[in-house]
């Protein structure tokens, strides 16, 4: 392959691992402090559908990012409210977050844009983010189409320093490993969790925005398709260690750039389905792989816990 | 003998209310006036012309209410029951393709052919729960994307009817199909007998055997089924077996009852409207039977509702979602 | 310095009660006064309400109802944040310390919330380490350290983050005792700085030298509080005793002329390791063997592996090494300490007390008849006080339900009966009912496996005993090891 080629290969694996990245990483801090989020699912698609409507009728992908992620955090707390301060079962609150946003979001598209082919934006948000490019030194505007992709990868690192030696680390691994324990030491616990799920629910947004006027330029009915459930697989594939999730998540989108450039070049006939189950698919085997794994922060998934 | 408790009565109000709610309040949002949805709803839905329709709605979620709510007196959390219908229903027509000309006995044994599929089908996250971990509600709901990809893949792929416009398959020979009993309605065996048999089979297993106590303490946890001699790997992989079971002869039901082929859009969400029925069902068996007719009647009222008030489509997604969420954590708390 | 009771108390806690969600009421209505400067000790029973009123005045459960007062001013603690901001701290039982962190990862945060550096604590709690014998390296992770260190990390935290007042609930229960005298010279010198002191523990004669007054509890109420001053030294021990059991030792049936032949054997526990949870060893290489008609009673002095050692014999729990020999077909039942692992306290007596029989049997309509007959025939030999045996076995007091259960294992015909804390959370009466069920299932032929923390269980039920230490068994008279061998004993 020539050099032109591989950095657009590159380009087009970074486009893919970013969402996945933007919200694995929040989601392995909130899993780290002891909550399992599958809601970010409906937080990604509301963020993808605010975006929209959003740039659609103000013309700014940059106001369209912001509602997307005010939106995004906003479904987070809801469920911060009824898994954390509740107690609900996280993963049914997730669930059922994730498919409500599918229901909710299909159903003001169809009353705001209606049952015709949906009008594209004028300006995408890589446009709109392009001049902050330029300021990134090295090869700004070839290899990322927007800053979040340089962020994205940033985070993982950002949070293995922040996991193995900061204070806000111990008390978050603290709360995912014994709430109890944690709360005797004096953590407000709730409060660390809800904390980290607002900040995924602003990561969601963002990368759902990404999807929808960043990438596609206009909303489709379901459009996240699993990806903020395979987010939250890949935690789980990856040991929750941020060290290893940069590269789990890479090998992922990896997987999926080439089965795009299979499918576009037509030696291998992939049936379409096949290729929209991906994301479940991988989900579930790494579900059959890696639950119950020794390394799960202790009391992931269960809210229940007295001081 | 199930500890009749406030919760029953909150979980109740709740599952009756939610949909009405959620209803209402979309349409606000298309500018529809709340109490006049609300009318076309329950006319849509209890009107004494529309109670044939409803009846044939409340079917497949009665049937797989029973099985779900066995599955959650153990305390498995089965929600992969969409999928388990739409699969047990392909399976169906598939064999039944294959069996016309055999009559009382090839609807036999596509029924069980169905259902078994919908076993296998749910044996899946079973397995997964028992033998790896993991969590069953996760992987059920996977597992109904994967079947609606699969169904959507047979349907225009393999299995697909070469003479028609849509993706489905052919239609069954008419000696399958289960013929209205009711002139000028829907109204087949499937309709009348499922009340009659599955109303009192599940207030006899869950209140009245030895089958609803054994379930009670396999959702104890593994320790305590260990103390009283039960393996409890088996037990789950068992009773999701069982409740993927159930859930896949509802699948037959509708092809062989009402549509004598399979497609797509066969399960109109009725693996997820028989979380709530059975959620109640296993605090109180017998509001299987009103519970299952009320959300029939709810289902068939909104689409109603949303043709007559040109409110989008989209809304049964809500409403699912909403219900799966009053009700489902509710049966989860100890 | 002296307790004064000239001086305003430093913190006062008034009518205090706790009724948990489940009815059982932990305290009722306790008051106690705590002096700056002090060491408080609070005595009495399992279940007398020690470590519960601890918890409250460390913020980690909410009182039903009654007040704190520090200094004379009222405060409601929502969490231990909020006491630790007070300057009021806990060491809680074992260690509550987060295993998966590092010494250091525990006390900074423990340091932000009590609103000290850091660092400085860090230094200040490897200093009282090594004032109680231990050396801490603060990255060593929590789950690395032996449960003595452990314990004793978690009563340095607390000493050195506590301002005002450190609450400690058993804090010498795992320690050496060479560290445990280290510790209660230790706390002279923090109370004659001026810092309150409030302690419970078991060991008596420990707390004996150190206390300067005592609160005795009982069944959630304070029975007395007695000053030092007010004791003549050498009758310290008595006087606390009296005041704990009024009835005294002697009340104890040592009958035990229904002692039968013993039979043929029925358990061979063969060179066995048994570790808990944790991975922690609670019986090491050990062999022992109890025949038909025999009563035999391990004693856990500290209370370690009695669950265990149950577990693994009734088959719940994996050997480490080892064997466990029982002969095929062989009824084995078992009493655990609580109700809820044998029942589920949902459901009615009734089916509770059938439970065995509905879950062996193959699936089927309930027979009422059956269970009916059954639930009278278990209650009328239990005596247990049942309104209804269709109301949940949760709506009966603990010891009702722990009879129900103990007399349904026990009439159930067992081959080997395994017995978990016979008295816990009992009184003297049930206490003596549930050691006559013991000796006359051993006399119907059964072998009798007796395990508890109890020391005054063995004598109750009048039946042989060794003693678990540190994961061997002792004869008690000799204090020799036995069962090392394996095949002997």
């Amino acid at each position: 392959m020539d050099l032109p080629s591989i950095s657009g290969f590159i380009g087009s694996l970074l486009a893919i691992s970013t969402p996945i990245l933007l919200i694995a990483s929040l989601e392995l801090l909130v899993q780290r402090s002891g909550v399992i989020n599958l809601g970010v699912e409906g937080a990604m698609l509301v963020g993808a559908f605010t975006a929209y409507v959003v740039t659609l009728y103000t013309s700014s992908p940059l106001l369209g990012l912001l509602s997307a992620i005010a939106l995004g955090s906003l479904v987070s707390i809801l469920f911060a409210i009824m898994a954390v301060y509740m107690r609900l079962d996280q993963i049914v609150v997730g669930v059922s977050i994730s498919m409500v946003s599918i229901g909710l979001t299909s159903y003001l598209y169809r009353l705001i844009v209606g049952y015709g082919s949906p009008p594209k934006i004028q300006s995408t948000l890589i446009d709109a983010l392009a001049p902050f490019l330029r300021s990134i030194p090295i090869a700004g505007d070839t290899l990322f189409q927007t800053p979040l992709t340089p962020i994205s990868l940033a985070l993982p690192i950002a949070f293995w320093l922040l996991l193995g030696r900061s204070l806000v680390g111990a008390i978050i691994k603290a709360s995912g490993e014994d709430p109890s324990r944690a709360c005797r030491l004096g953590v407000n616990v709730a409060m660390v969790r809800t904390i980290l799920l607002a900040l995924e629910g602003i990561a969601s947004g963002a990368a759902g925005a990404l999807l929808s006027i960043g990438y596609y330029g206009s909303f489709l009915e379901n459009m996240t398709a699993g990806r903020g459930y395979l987010a939250v697989a890949l935690v789980i594939l990856s040991s929750w260690s941020p060290a290893r999730l940069l590269p789990t998540v890479l090998i992922f989108s990896l997987i999926e750039v080439a089965q795009l450039r299979l499918q576009a070049s037509g030696i291998i006939e992939i049936p379409y389905q096949l290729a929209l189950s991906m994301p479940y698919i991988f989900t579930l085997a790494i579900l059959a792989i890696s639950s119950g794994g020794k390394k799960a922060p202790r009391s992931l998934g269960s809210s229940e816990y007295e001081c | 003998m199930p500890a009749r408790s406030p919760r029953l009565v909150t979980g109740l109000l709740i599952v009756v209310l939610a949909p009405l709610l959620a209803i209402s309040i979309l349409s606000l949002f298309s500018g529809v006036n709340a109490v006049e949805t609300i009318y076309w709803v329950f006319w849509g839905g209890f009107s004494p012309t529309q109670i044939p329709e409803t009846m044939l709605r409340a079917t497949p979620i009665l049937i797989t209410s029973f099985g779900l709510s066995l599955a959650y007196l153990a305390r498995i959390w089965n929600i992969g029951s969409e999928g388990q219908i739409l699969l047990g229903a392909i399976a169906t027509a598939w064999i039944g393709l294959h069996l016309g000309g055999l009559g009382v006995i090839g609807v036999i044994v596509s029924t069980i052919f169905g259902g078994l599929c919908g076993a296998l089908w749910a044996s899946i996250p079973g397995l997964l729960r028992a033998y790896r971990g993991a969590n069953e509600v996760f992987s059920t709901l996977m597992m109904n994307y994967l079947a609606l990809y699969l169904a959507s893949y047979l349907l225009q792929g393999p299995l697909r009817s070469p003479t028609s416009l849509f993706p489905e398959t052919a239609t069954l020979s008419r000696d399958l199909w289960v013929e209205p009993l009711i002139p000028g309605t829907r109204v087949n065996a499937f309709v009348l007998l499922s009340p009659a048999l599955i109303a009192p089979a599940t207030y006899i297993l869950v209140a009245r055997s030895t089958l609803g106590i054994k379930l009670r303490v396999i959702g104890e946890g593994a320790e305590k089924a260990r103390y009283f001699g039960i393996d409890a790997g088996k037990a789950i992989v068992a009773t999701m077996f069982l409740s993927g079971f159930l859930a896949g002869i509802a699948g037959s039901t509708e092809v062989l009852g009402i549509h004598h082929r399979a497609l797509p859009s066969i399960s109109q969400g009725y693996g997820y409207l028989a979380i709530p029925v059975a959620v109640i069902a296993s605090l109180e068996p017998r509001l299987i039977l009103p519970l299952s007719i009320y959300l029939g009647g709810v289902v068939n009222g909104v689409e109603v509702a949303q043709m007559n008030l040109s409110i989008p489509s989209g809304a049964s997604y809500i409403i699912q979602g909403i219900l799966l969420i009053a009700s489902l954590p509710m049966a989860m708390r100890r | 310095m002296e307790a004064g009771s000239r001086e305003e108390p430093l913190i006062v806690a008034k009518d205090i009660w706790k009724i948990y969600d489940g009815g059982y009421t932990a305290l009722s209505g306790v008051d106690l006064e705590i002096y700056g400067g002090e060491i408080h000790v609070l005595l009495g029973e399992n279940g007398a309400g020690k470590t519960t009123l601890l918890k409250i005045l460390s913020g980690a459960i909410r009182p039903s109802r009654g007040s704190i007062f520090i200094r004379g001013e009222r405060k409601i603690f929502r969490s231990p944040r909020d006491a630790l901001k007070q300057g009021i701290s806990m060491a809680y039982q074992g260690s509550s310390l987060v295993e998966g962190l590092t010494a250091g990862e525990n006390i900074s945060i423990v340091a932000r919330a009590a609103g000290i550096n850091g660092d400085e604590l860090g230094k200040r709690v490897m200093k009282t380490m090594e004032d109680l014998g231990y050396q801490l390296d603060l990255r060593s992770r929590v789950s690395s350290l032996s449960p003595g260190e452990k314990q004793a990390l978690e009563v340095s935290i607390a000493i050195n983050a506590g301002r005002l007042a450190v609450l400690m609930d058993e804090p010498t229960a795992l320690m050496s005792t060479a560290s445990s005298q280290l510790l209660m010279k230790l706390l002279r010198e923090h109370a004659d700085n001026g810092k309150a002191l409030v302690i419970t523990s078991h060991k008596i004669r420990e707390v004996a030298e150190i206390g300067d007054r005592y609160t005795i509890l009982k069944r959630g109420t304070r029975v007395a509080t007695v000053t030092r001053r007010s004791l003549d030294g050498g009758s310290v021990i008595d006087t606390l005793i009296k005041h704990m059991s009024p009835q005294g030792l002697e009340t104890y049936s040592l009958d035990i002329s229904g002692a039968i032949d013993p039979g043929e054997e029925i358990l061979y526990v063969d060179n066995a390791s048994i570790a808990d949870d944790r991975g922690i060893e609670v019986l090491r290489n050990t062999s022992f063997r109890l025949r038909r008609g025999e009563i035999l009673a391990i004693v856990s002095i500290d209370g370690r592996g009695v669950k265990e050692i149950c577990e693994a014999i009734y088959g719940l729990r994996r050997l480490r090494s080892g064997k466990i020999y029982v002969k095929p077909g062989t009824r084995i039942r078992y009493i655990p300490s609580e109700v809820s692992r044998a029942s589920i306290p949902e459901m009615p007596v009734a089916i509770n007390i059938s439970m065995r029989s509905i879950i062996g049997g193959r699936i089927s309509l309930l027979d009422l008849e059956e269970i009916v007959s059954s639930a009278n025939r278990i209650i009328e030999a239990s005596r247990a006080n049942v309104p209804s045996i269709w109301k949940p076995l949760k709506s009966l007091s603990g010891g009702n339900a722990r009879r129900v259960i103990a007399w349904r294992e026990a009439m159930d015909n067992p081959d080997l009966l395994i017995v978990e804390e016979p008295t816990a959370n009992l009184d003297i009466a049930s206490s003596q009912s549930i050691a006559m069920l013991i000796r006359s299932t051993a006399s119907r032929g059964a072998g009798v496996l007796v395990v508890t923390s109890e020391l005054e269980d063995p004598l109750r039920i009048g039946c042989k005993w060794l003693i678990l230490e540190d994961g061997t068994l002792l004869d008690p008279r000799s204090s020799k090891r036995v069962g090392t061998i394996p095949g002997a004993l």
